[in-house]
């Protein structure tokens, strides 16, 4: 059937599907939903890319939004650590989604597929830590206060932390900020490592504050979307529902989950989505 | 070079976003519910017809407001009375969050004398207003 001559309802009613389904893996993953719903829905759904980026922006958006108060109530996130890091990628996200929607679609479903295939490969080699030694803050981390205490129930333990490398820090969070803006994805992937492994925040940290950095970055970049009419209320409205579902099924299986096996899971669904998004770009495989 | 620090006020700001962001995301979902189910029962008539974006959501954004007449930037206003637009204003809501938890805490950061996180977040509302804007 082609994709045209199917009635409307059906799409909705498929994205709410899909964005469920992603909601859930995204959690049990510790991913961003925006890196498998843009290959995945713009490879195999009928909606022009200009389209499913600004639903993915807003998908990631609302996401991170309604997590934010527990993860700042918890002490997950960071605010003083996220401000700086939000100022400097919601300027490059908004220059991103200028970029993207200005950019050829041949050329961004090629970026696009090559960006996710890299990302796919990032997630296998790499390896979170926190067993990170309490560096000491450079200048800028301290003149910024980038430190604090963190209760950890899970180790049942304190944890003093203090970021470095503040400066290389804010420099890749600008370039997070405008690949997220072109591809309109939340970046996740990135944000976690970079305070992780670049600026030494414990993982946890990094894990709550990259949710909070993505709500302030995803909106400068979703002004731009929703300002060029790219926002169809249409697709966007279920797939955040559906996400928002998927994601409280996913922090119940949490627990439960083998993490190994869904970390698997999700490589090979990006190396797929990824190649799709590529061969489209390429025009093999339209 | 590090400045005068109080964790205690570092909390009480930081409480007060989770405050402002928990009752804007809440709106936001509630309203985007809302919508949405007037949208799709057909109880306000959507501004482009279901039945048609078939045909539509797979060409580019310009070709697509071309075809349809659909405004840009903050015309959509004066169509808030469809069902379509209806739901966008639902999503304006999300992207508009942030905004007004930033607004909120500059208050605070300015009371507590906190002036370089005040800067920060006195810039950032600058940048997303640009964006709400559609300065470009």
């Amino acid at each position: 059937m082609e994709a045209a001559a199917a009635p409307w309802w059906i799409w909705p009613i498929a994205l709410f599907a899909v964005t469920f389904l992603l909601g859930i893996v995204a959690v049990v993953a510790g991913i961003g939903g925006g890196v498998l719903f843009v290959p995945i829905v713009g490879g195999f759904f009928p909606f022009h890319l200009d389209f499913v980026r600004g639903a993915a922006l807003l998908l990631a958006l609302s996401g991170t939004l309604a997590a934010g108060p527990l993860l700042l109530r918890a002490g997950m996130a960071n605010l003083r650590l996220v401000m700086p890091l939000a100022l400097v990628g919601s300027i490059t996200s908004y220059a991103g989604a200028l970029v993207g929607l200005a950019a050829p679609v041949q050329l961004l479903q090629t970026a696009l597929g090559m960006t996710v295939i890299s990302v796919a490969l990032l997630i296998w080699r790499s390896r979170a830590s926190d067993q990170l030694a309490a560096a000491e803050s450079d200048a800028l981390g301290r003149m910024l206060r980038l430190k604090g205490e963190f209760e950890d129930p899970a180790a049942g333990a304190r944890i003093d932390w203090r970021t470095h490398r503040t400066l290389l820090g804010l420099a890749a969070f600008a370039a997070i900020g405008f690949f997220g803006g072109v591809f309109g994805l939340g970046a996740g992937f990135a944000n976690v490592p970079a305070l992780n492994l670049l600026m030494g925040a414990p993982l946890k940290i990094a894990v709550g504050s990259s949710g909070l950095v993505i709500s302030v970055i995803n909106t400068s970049a979703a002004w731009v979307y929703i300002n060029s009419g790219a926002v169809l209320p249409l697709l966007v409205v279920p797939s955040i529902l559906g996400a928002m579902l998927g994601s409280r099924i996913g922090a119940r299986l949490l627990r439960v989950t083998p993490a190994a096996t869904v970390r698997r899971l999700v490589i090979a669904v990006m190396l797929a989505a990824g190649t799709r998004a590529l061969l489209r770009g390429l025009e093999i495989w339209n | 070079m590090e400045l005068n620090h109080d964790p205690a006020q570092d909390a009480r700001v930081q409480a007060l976003y989770a405050r402002w962001l928990d009752v804007g995301a809440r709106t936001g979902f509630t309203l985007s519910l809302a919508a949405l189910l007037l949208y799709l029962s057909g109880a306000l008539a959507p501004f482009v017809p279901l039945a048609d974006l078939p045909a539509l959501w797979h060409l580019p954004v310009e070709r697509y407001l071309e075809l349809t007449g659909a405004p840009t930037g903050w015309q959509w206003l004066r169509l808030v009375g469809h069902g379509d637009y209806l739901s966008l204003a639902g999503v304006v809501l999300f992207a508009s969050v942030t905004i007004g938890c930033y607004a909120r805490i500059l208050v605070a950061l300015l009371r507590h004398g906190d002036r370089l996180y005040a800067l920060i977040a006195a810039l950032e509302i600058v940048v997303l207003l640009v964006a709400a804007a559609g300065l470009a």
